[in-house]
């Protein structure tokens, strides 16, 4: 933190003071002075920059600002400013629903009818579980079924839309679609999967198509957006194929196919910008790996540096802090917190005590939330997870990932919304 | 107990001959209780710190029990054990692949397939059912071990599992070569069961009189059975939900049902249980749909208490409003079973025709059914009044 009550900013005492208090209030993140504006925040990692949360909490848990109903999905929460946004699905429909950050009161929703696709498997209720984007004044969202919208993030007012399966004759997975659009400068960018039309690149202010590009399958897990060698990258990975797209003109710039049961992922990929490294998991008939992309001879290479079974995510998200990358491994049986050594894929502990989880990576710390709806704050090392504080918060089924602005975090199943202050 | 492992040099290609008692922290005392659901054992702490736990699934036959003697043979066959093994985390790295393990079998669940032989049995008490209703196995060592082979996917091995088995109020050691396989989920094995899987394949023979039974005269029974297992385990316990729309704890409920009624054959204790759990779900339609669908779906309940069944089943229909078609439909199964002909086929015509084009072949099929046998009754009941 800057100081500024030098000689050049020097005025009166009662100024400040109130200067003084200012700047604690933004240290402490008091006002939403930070966003969350995509799946997996800031820099699409489940990392926040926000410091100071507390170390522990009073036996009822965090302090709740707001609780209320939402709806059924698992798609996460963005928040800008003084608003936020997700998506719930109510019968038929998916609906985009504006609620206030401070409050919780709605702001507005807009429904849309998305019957529910002849292919679906119904294990996990149709979502919806992808989740908006924002850029500038416009909400990006795609449903489980593929309809595609661009709103006005002030009214939720439908600016352009499209319907992937109708247009473009896209059949969405079995389970839904649930990647997360990445926004890239004035594009808006969907993983769909098929012919010809795996990757697909809209242009953010009319909804025109700005690319396609690829065959692949279709896939559950979001693209991330890489730095490779000083260049920008969309990295996806889709069925049995990891690969890296100029993101401006979708051409390919390296891809490699992995083992062919690695066909199911849901979690996302971690990027490693020193080292190259990319981290993958999926659970059933597949495990972790680590991807090297290496620039050789002007031209992208991409090799596999080691695969496990040991860890397994099935659709939860890693973090990777350092040499280590910590998951909740487990599909449908029992759930271990575990991590692996990034460069080798040595398991470095396993230990009990959550069910599936989510997590955010802050401050040096992890929060934590279980599908139980089990929240906790913990200190990770190599060693193992010191869990400093423990609340029960939500009913189970708490699949979504929460979303951490300044000291309120925000967290969601599949009935209602809440926000807590985990500050000191 | 430590475990150590004496490797003989000269039979290093073939055999690692290994005496492993389990380690002081995952000693057991005594085979665990079921679980909350029933649906498996409570795995002891130790034992989930020890490594990999895979649960015993429910199967077609995964005990035989057979004796022959010069007139008659018996072959008495269960799929309702529940148990756990436990397998190191790391198996590649690991000197023996089975680390603990346990098992409860109902002793009402085993049975010939005839009713009246089942019952002649039960007059014998040959399996001890009024002193202890449930046979139990407690793994305490593994030894013999030989690795057959170590694929991607699959670890072979055979070996001898030695362990206390308990009946009759009895505790006797047996011996039981088996051959184990753990097989990786892979998309075809997920086939057969969600995880990673544990397959133990063996026999050993088991004499009643060790057990304490003693034959009346004139009825002849082999001194000696042969336990034939083929026991399959998965990492996914079978007390877990798999369906996000159901609470586990509900889940767990239910399971517990289902346990009392259909495998430990207590229909006081169970339609205690349901009741209670009825008047805490009295408001949820789903919970109450799948009460009386137990009671009237599930096969090899005894006891089935149908006054039970419409009493959730017509609760759930008056909270969705008729519109839902599986409960229209599990009414209908109700008046069915009830005798009221008449009855089913209106019940069924209502699932029929609220599901619309939705409707399976089986929905219209079993109306057909129901419409033919009510033609073919000259004495159709009047409605009861449940």
């Amino acid at each position: 933190m800057t100081d500024r009550t030098s000689s050049t900013f020097r005025r009166s005492l009662p100024t400040a003071i109130l200067i003084g208090l200012f700047m604690a209030g933004l240290a402490l993140g008091a006002a939403p002075a930070q966003q969350w504006l995509q799946w997996g925040g800031p820099n699409r990692d489940f990392t926040s920059p926000t410091q100071g949360l507390a170390q522990s909490w009073p036996e009822e848990g965090p302090r709740v600002l707001w609780r209320r109903d939402l709806g059924d999905g698992y798609a996460a929460i963005v928040v800008d400013g003084d608003h936020l946004f997700t998506m719930i699905r109510r019968g038929d429909n998916d609906v985009v629903v504006a609620l206030e950050a401070g409050t919780g009161k709605t702001v507005w929703e807009t429904e849309y009818a998305a019957p529910i696709a002849p292919n679906f498997h119904p294990g996990f209720a149709p979502g919806p579980s992808s989740t908006p984007a924002i850029a500038g004044d416009r909400l990006f969202t795609v449903g489980g079924f593929l309809q595609f919208h661009a709103l006005d993030k002030a009214s939720g007012e439908i600016l352009w839309s499209h319907d992937l399966v109708e247009e473009m004759g896209i059949t969405p997975p079995g389970r839904g679609y649930a990647a997360s659009p990445l926004v890239y400068r004035d594009l808006v960018i969907l993983t769909p999967g098929g012919e010809d039309k795996a990757v697909i690149a809209f242009r953010q202010a009319d909804g025109e198509v700005a690319w396609k590009s690829q065959s692949f399958p279709g896939t559950y897990s979001s693209p991330v957006l890489a730095n490779v060698d000083g260049e920008e990258q969309i990295i996806v990975t889709m069925g049995s194929e990891r690969a890296g797209l100029d993101p401006m003109t979708g051409e390919l710039r390296w891809r490699l196919t992995v083992r062919e049961e690695a066909t199911t992922v849901f979690s996302t990929q971690l990027w490693g910008e020193q080292d190259h490294l990319l981290f993958g998991s999926s659970a059933y008939a597949d495990g972790s790996r680590v991807i090297k992309v290496a620039k050789k001879d002007g031209k992208f290479v991409a090799e596999e540096l080691w695969y496990s079974r040991k860890m397994r995510i099935h659709h939860g998200n890693a973090i990777r802090i350092g040499d280590y990358v910590y998951g909740s491994s487990g599909d449908f049986g029992p759930a271990f917190l575990m991590a692996l050594n990034v460069r080798t894929g040595e398991v470095a502990f396993r230990q009990r005590g959550f069910a599936k989880a989510n997590f955010l990576h802050v401050d040096g710390k992890l929060i934590i939330l279980d599908e139980e709806g089990d929240l906790a704050i913990a200190t990770p090392s190599p060693e193992g997870i010191e869990v400093h504080a423990r609340a029960h918060v939500l009913e189970p089924t708490a699949w979504t990932v929460p979303t951490l602005v300044g000291t309120r975090l925000f967290v969601r199943n599949r009935e209602e919304i809440v926000a807590l202050d985990l500050g000191s | 107990m430590l475990a150590y492992v004496v490797t003989l040099r000269s039979f290093r290609r073939l055999a690692l001959v290994a005496l492993v008692g389990l380690v002081s922290a995952g000693a057991v005392a005594e085979v665990p209780p079921r679980s909350e659901g029933g649906q498996t054992l409570e795995v002891p702490e130790a034992h989930l710190d020890l490594g990999q736990v895979y649960y015993l699934l429910r199967g077609d036959t995964q005990v035989a029990l057979s004796s022959e003697t010069r007139l008659a043979r018996i072959v008495l066959t269960s799929g309702r054990a529940v148990g756990y093994v436990v397998s190191p985390f790391d198996l590649e790295d690991a000197e023996v692949p089975l680390l603990a393990g346990a098992v409860r079998l109902p002793v009402v669940s085993l049975g010939t397939g005839s009713g009246r032989s089942d019952r002649n049995i039960r007059a014998l008490d040959l399996l001890g059912a009024a002193t202890q209703p449930e046979i139990t196995f407690e793994m305490t060592g593994v030894r013999d071990l030989v690795t057959e082979a170590v694929e991607e996917d699959v670890f072979k091995y055979r070996l001898t599992v030695v362990g206390k088995l308990g009946g009759r109020g009895i505790a006797k050691e047996v011996v039981v070569p088996v051959e184990m396989t753990v097989q990786l989920a892979t998309w075809n094995a997920m086939s057969r069961t969600m995880g990673d899987m544990v397959i133990l394949k063996g026999n050993f023979e088991v004499k009643p009189g060790d057990f304490g039974w003693q034959p009346e005269e004139g009825v002849e029974i082999a001194e000696t059975f042969r336990a034939d297992l083929f026991l399959v385990f998965s990492t996914v316990s079978p007390d877990k939900r798999r369906d996000p729309r159901i609470r586990q704890q509900q889940w767990t409920k239910e399971l517990r049902f289902l346990t009392l009624l259909r495998d430990l054959d207590d229909p006081e204790a169970g339609y205690d249980y349901g009741r209670a759990y009825l008047r805490e779900v009295w408001d949820d339609v789903g919970a109450l749909a799948r009460m009386a669908s137990t009671v009237v779906d599930q096969p090899d309940i005894r006891r089935r208490d149908l006054g039970f069944a419409m009493q959730a089943a017509r609760r759930a229909n008056e909270l969705s409003e008729g519109k839902e078609g599986g409960i229209l439909a599990t009414m209908a199964q109700i008046y069915y079973e009830m005798g009221d002909l008449a009855a089913a086929v209106e019940w069924q015509k209502k699932a029929v025709d609220q599901l619309g084009e939705d409707a399976p072949d089986s929905a219209r099929a079993i109306l057909e059914s129901y419409q033919g046998e009510a033609k073919k009754s000259a004495d159709i009941a009047p409605r009861p009044d449940p």
